[in-house]
């Protein structure tokens, strides 16, 4: 029976980030986190607009939420630089369509444009060092 | 909702593109507070109340349940008399108040240096059909139980003019540490 990964966990810095129109939202949250130098953090919140939102489909096709604006009403999940390890959780959200439906879903990267603006807080994750994780309470 | 996707598209703004395509600020581990927003006050007087009571400028909400008495939200509409992409719409009030789902925000000082809010968030009437956008905090009246937030202080926005979109926006702010631009248009 397979089991769990566990790693344990602290968080460290809070990061307030402002994505600009028609950038992918993904790809500008890992160039936040890059640039802060956070390996992994959470996506604690994001608001503002989207052109469309495109989400993953149950079939792996991407699904599309049709603007001209599509707000983001939530945003939350996991950003991972390190390219060994754990594949993230990604980063799933809830959007607003302009007749004011709300649809939800994991975000497929560069198809997410900003259509005004992004207001985004990552928080950062330290994963404690395997001697003290490892270690029964 | 459409099934296929090709690529993403791209939207026309009235002004030049700005140079910071991502901005951010931070802070070392920022204070947080749980608060409990009483009955009868609108969002924005419980919010910008709390946060004051710290002495900060800036932070960071969510809201994370509770009822309003008075429910209102914005959604983007097409406007075709208006230069800017996208604009609001008038005011879609929820008839009989809502239950918060989730809802997040940013708060930091306006042009003038006085507090602002920004909050987006789903809504749910009494049957559970959920509605969500941009909330209005002027509007929105705490209802019966009062609605509980956390707040994160010191690292949140202050409003800037972005001559790109024409709007006065949030930039990223900390009362703690510099904030600099992450990317810039043709790095």
């Amino acid at each position: 029976m397979p089991q769990s990964t566990i790693l344990e966990i602290n968080t460290g810095r809070v990061a307030s980030v402002r994505v600009a129109p028609n950038q992918d939202l993904l790809e500008a949250l890992d160039q936040a986190a890059a640039h802060l130098g956070f390996r992994r953090a959470l996506v604690r919140s994001g608001l503002g607009s989207l052109i469309d939102a495109t989400f993953v489909g149950a079939n792996g096709k991407p699904r599309r939420v049709e603007g001209p604006a599509v707000e983001l009403l939530s945003l939350s999940g996991e950003i991972s630089l390190d390219e060994k390890g754990v594949e993230p959780a990604g980063v799933s959200g809830v959007v607003g369509d302009p007749t004011g439906a709300v649809w939800a879903g994991r975000f497929v990267r560069g198809l997410n444009p900003v259509c005004i603006t992004i207001e985004a807080v990552l928080e950062e994750l330290l994963v404690a060092p395997e001697e003290d994780w490892r270690s029964p309470f | 909702m459409s099934a296929f996707v090709v690529s993403a598209r791209r939207t026309l703004h009235p002004g030049p593109p700005r140079a910071d395509r991502v901005a951010v600020a931070v802070a070392p581990r920022p204070r947080r507070a749980l608060v409990w927003l009483p009955e009868g006050q609108t969002l924005h007087d419980s919010l910008v109340s709390a946060f004051a009571r710290f002495g900060v400028r800036s932070g960071i909400l969510q809201l994370l349940g509770g009822e309003l008495s008075a429910a209102v939200y914005h959604v983007a509409v097409p406007r075709d008399d208006s230069v800017r992409a996208a604009e609001y719409g008038p005011p879609i009030q929820i008839e009989g108040g809502a239950s918060v789902v989730r809802a997040t925000g940013s708060y930091g000082e306006d042009l003038s240096g006085l507090p602002l809010l920004h909050i987006h968030g789903v809504l749910a009437e009494g049957t559970g059909r959920a509605y969500g956008g941009h909330i209005s905090p002027q509007l929105c009246v705490v209802g019966p139980g009062g609605v509980r937030a956390i707040l994160m202080l010191t690292v949140g926005f202050k409003q800037v003019i972005d001559r790109e979109t024409r709007y006065s926006l949030f930039f990223p702010f900390s009362e703690v540490t510099a904030h600099a631009p992450v990317h810039h248009s043709g790095d």
